[in-house]
């Protein structure tokens, strides 16, 4: 390997008030190598990848390239520079088309000053089938699936020629298989000469990409080792600062099933062929398969978000015939959606207004008005039992961590005491020691009687936590998997739609 | 600035209504600066919350519609439609409280139209209210045929308050105080206020939380309808007549009013107390401008640079 790093940074420090995102961090970058950065949420992973981008200045330190200390004072700079960043948030423009995100800002012109859209045509075909990616020009990207708008951003990027690619979470929102392709391109990017950040949650895939990986903890750097020399567990410890025995709570020792909770009878919706299954209390049912398996419209429309176009559910044996989410909720319904920015939270609201907007009418006053002392007592009531570590419940839910972002999501929906609890995917986006809160949060609750229907990206999650697996592929249900067969590969097997 | 404590700045600065209480603050000053006793004088003042009261009232349902991210452009025409109503009411000599009874309702069902028609043809509520403010607007100059209505009997309570002080204060800046109490307590101290905004910072996690957002929908259009009623009726006890065209253009008075106390256009919340002193801001310019003399055309001018210059202040402050 060349002796000068790609990227250095030396001593970089940065502070947003009185917080030090980052403090006192030297990081070597070597040039063509794949370079995995990870930390738990607020360990300063996205401070650095934004200093790198140009949108954040160092306080101090310095930045070379190449062995030359440069100013990135503005995204524009760094991009001359040869820096191409993806972000964590897709940030592409829907309505508009492939072609008009790839050259955002940057269209090419001709001598009259209009845009040549032939032109820029053929180039986003060529940058496209270079990632092997089977996508139209003239898709409007609104239209595409999460892992081909992914596609997209990663065109914009590599349409201007970087010579350092920067991801930031690049695979929180895909499923395996768009994962997989992701990093069949990632090699063929570094064997073209590519140096890659790269920045991730999920370490399984760290370990199967990075040639080294590089440990933050609270802004504050922990070392960078290289992959084929260190283990899941020891990269673990660094980020965590303690030891993780087991990523999942032990099982209760088995006992009576509850009494039959939920029926499902024939049910139909949108995107769902007739499906029919059960749940008791005190039982987790896992419901596993990849994007467009119809999970998210079962459960929207167990939920009565979506109408029911046939079918019925029963509750302790009475028909629910409610058809709004209300009324759901009414008779012990409670959905955490997927998307907690999207369908989940108010971002700019605080977290005791999240935390009691489905239950205002228990923390009323005499004369009806909302009683603020009520509220203030009953989020800290909910939000102790999450664990969740802070006392500002003034705070806007948008500076919070993903994790205890998503604490609060849970405490939003536990203070209406549900009966029937819907988790979609419940740990996405979250770090390492929250997801071992909420894992144990779901065990708890089973054992206190509730029903818990939950799925997940991540497919370990299903296995380690459900008593039963519900395989879904294409709207139908392909097959049931008892504890005892559960493996990963057994129902990643299943997912795939082979039988 | 040094005497003021850091964390009592930022709590200064954290107040939504900040831009519109520095710029009431500083216009006032400097009215009081160059015109002296003439503006300070309370008959002048008390005037100028009479004038800003047809503004308050209203603004008090808009910053309720702007922070579930809805906005209504036919308040105007609703209240003149009102007006008018009322008006014919009274000429045909139906009994006082019956006519306001149906100016009111008229108003309400303005606004419940308003709304039924965005929900159930699925429109943005800017267009529906776009399309039926010409609507009311030329269902009041059918009704008057275009001409002001004043042969009525004002020997009555309505007309007898309209005119007059109550503790030496106008009825209806008294009238405009009450609303925007009720409007306050509304928004920000029940379930239902708070779902308002909850539509307003994220419609879709509203959705999901199960609370039905064409009810709610509805319901804050009516409330609108029902408040530009309000005005309508007062501003008919005031004048004692009916024009065509009262109200006229007073939509975008009303939505900058509340625009100026510091709520948002994008929906999340809002402040009632805001839209109220941002429809005292407007009049208070009004007025300055009477007092040095300037040409009524310039009013409307410096009302607009008013209008910028407040909502900028406001972001500047809090961007600190």
């Amino acid at each position: 390997m060349d002796p000068t790093p790609c990227i250095r940074l030396h001593r970089v420090s940065k502070r947003f008030g009185g917080v030090a995102a980052l403090d006192d961090v030297s990081v070597e970058i070597g040039r063509g190598e794949v370079h995995a950065v990870v930390g738990e949420n607020g360990a300063g992973k996205s401070t650095l990848m934004k200093l790198l981008a140009g949108i954040h200045e160092p306080d101090e330190g310095e930045i070379q390239l190449d062995g030359e200390t440069v100013r990135l004072e503005n995204p524009r700079e760094a991009q001359r520079r040869g820096i191409s960043i993806v972000f964590q948030e897709l940030n592409l423009f829907p309505h508009r088309t492939v072609t008009a995100n790839i050259f955002a800002n940057r269209e090419l012109a001709g001598p009259w000053g209009f845009v040549r859209g032939q032109l820029m045509r053929e180039a986003t075909r060529r940058v496209l089938s270079n990632l092997d990616a089977n996508l139209s020009p003239d898709a409007i990207v609104g239209s595409l699936a999460i892992g081909e708008r992914q596609l997209v951003e990663i065109a914009r990027a590599l349409e201007q020629q970087p010579k350092i690619l920067i991801l930031d979470e690049p695979n929180s929102a895909l499923n395996k298989t768009e994962s997989v392709r992701l990093f069949e391109i990632i090699r063929r990017l570094r064997a073209r000469g590519l140096t890659i950040v790269y920045v991730s949650h999920r370490l399984e895939e760290v370990f199967a990409i990075a040639d080294r990986i590089t440990v933050l903890r609270d802004g504050h750097y922990q070392g960078t080792w290289s992959t084929v020399e260190t283990t899941i567990p020891k990269i673990i410890v660094a980020m965590i600062g303690r030891r993780l025995d087991e990523s999942f709570p032990q099982r209760p020792a088995a006992s009576a099933p509850g009494a039959v909770v939920l029926e499902v009878r024939a049910l139909e919706s949108f995107h769902i062929e007739p499906i029919s299954f059960s749940a008791r209390a005190g039982e987790i049912v896992g419901f596993a398969g990849l994007e467009g398996s119809g999970i998210d419209e079962l459960f929207q429309a167990l939920f009565r978000l979506n109408p029911l176009t046939g079918g019925q559910i029963l509750v302790r044996g009475r028909l629910e015939k409610g058809t709004t989410p209300l009324a759901a909720i009414r008779h012990g319904w409670a959905l955490v959606p997927k998307s907690r920015r999207e369908q989940g939270l108010m971002m700019d609201w605080s977290i005791d207004r999240n935390a009691t907007m489905l239950t205002l009418e228990k923390l009323l006053t005499r004369l009806r008005l909302i009683d603020k002392r009520a509220v203030r007592d009953a989020t800290v009531r909910c939000i102790r039992r999450l664990g969740m570590s802070t006392d500002r419940f003034d705070e806007k839910a948008t500076n919070l961590s993903g994790g205890n972002q998503q604490k609060v999501l849970l405490a939003k929906w536990l203070a209406t005491e549900p009966s029937i609890l819907i988790l979609n995917d419940p740990t996405r986006g979250v770090d390492v020691a929250a997801k071992r809160d909420i894992y144990q949060l779901c065990r708890d609750l089973a054992a206190q009687g509730m029903t818990l229907l939950l799925t997940s990206s991540e497919a370990e999650e299903i296995v380690g936590l459900a008593d039963r697996a519900l395989v879904l592929c294409k709207g139908k249900l392909v097959c049931e998997l008892h504890r005892d067969q559960m493996t990963k590969s057994r129902l990643m097997h299943a997912m795939s739609g082979a039988n | 600035m040094r005497a003021i404590p850091r964390a009592s700045w930022r709590r200064v600065r954290s107040i939504d209504e900040i831009g519109v209480i520095v710029a009431l603050l500083s216009v006032c000053g400097l009215l009081w600066l160059s015109t002296g006793d003439r503006f300070a004088q309370p008959t002048n003042l008390l005037q100028v919350a009479r004038q800003a009261s047809s503004y308050g009232i209203m603004s008090v349902g808009m910053v309720m519609l702007l922070s579930m991210g809805e906005i209504d452009l036919s308040v105007g025409a609703i209240l003149t439609l009102v007006n008018i109503v009322a008006a014919v009411c009274l000429r045909e000599g139906m009994a006082m409280p019956v006519a306001a009874l149906a100016g009111l309702a008229t108003g309400a069902g303005c606004g419940l139209a308003n709304g039924l028609l965005g929900v159930s043809l699925r429109i943005p509520t800017i267009i529906v209210t776009l399309g039926t403010l010409s609507i009311y607007r030329g269902l009041a100059l059918v009704l008057s045929k275009g001409t002001p209505i004043a042969n009525f009997s004002k020997d009555n309570l309505l007309f007898d308050l309209g005119s007059r002080n109550l503790a030496g204060v106008p009825t209806s800046v008294w009238l405009m105080l009450a609303v925007g109490a009720c409007g306050h307590i509304l928004l920000a101290h029940t379930p239902f206020g708070w779902r308002l905004q909850a539509i307003g910072s994220n419609a879709q996690a509203a959705r999901f939380s199960g609370i039905p957002l064409a009810r709610h929908r509805i319901a804050a259009m009516t409330i609108m309808g029902l408040v530009a009623g309000i005005a309508g009726i007062m501003e008919l006890a005031f004048l004692q007549a009916a024009s065509p065209t009262t109200g006229q253009g007073y939509e975008l008075f009303v939505i900058a009013s509340a625009i100026i106390g510091g709520t948002a256009l994008t929906g999340g919340g809002g402040s009632v107390a805001g839209g109220i002193l941002g429809a005292l801001l407007i009049a208070v310019i009004r007025n300055g401008l009477v007092l040095l003399e300037f040409s009524a055309y310039w009013g409307t001018v410096a009302t607009g640079v008013v209008i910028i210059t407040a909502v900028a202040i406001g972001g500047v402050v809090k961007k600190q």
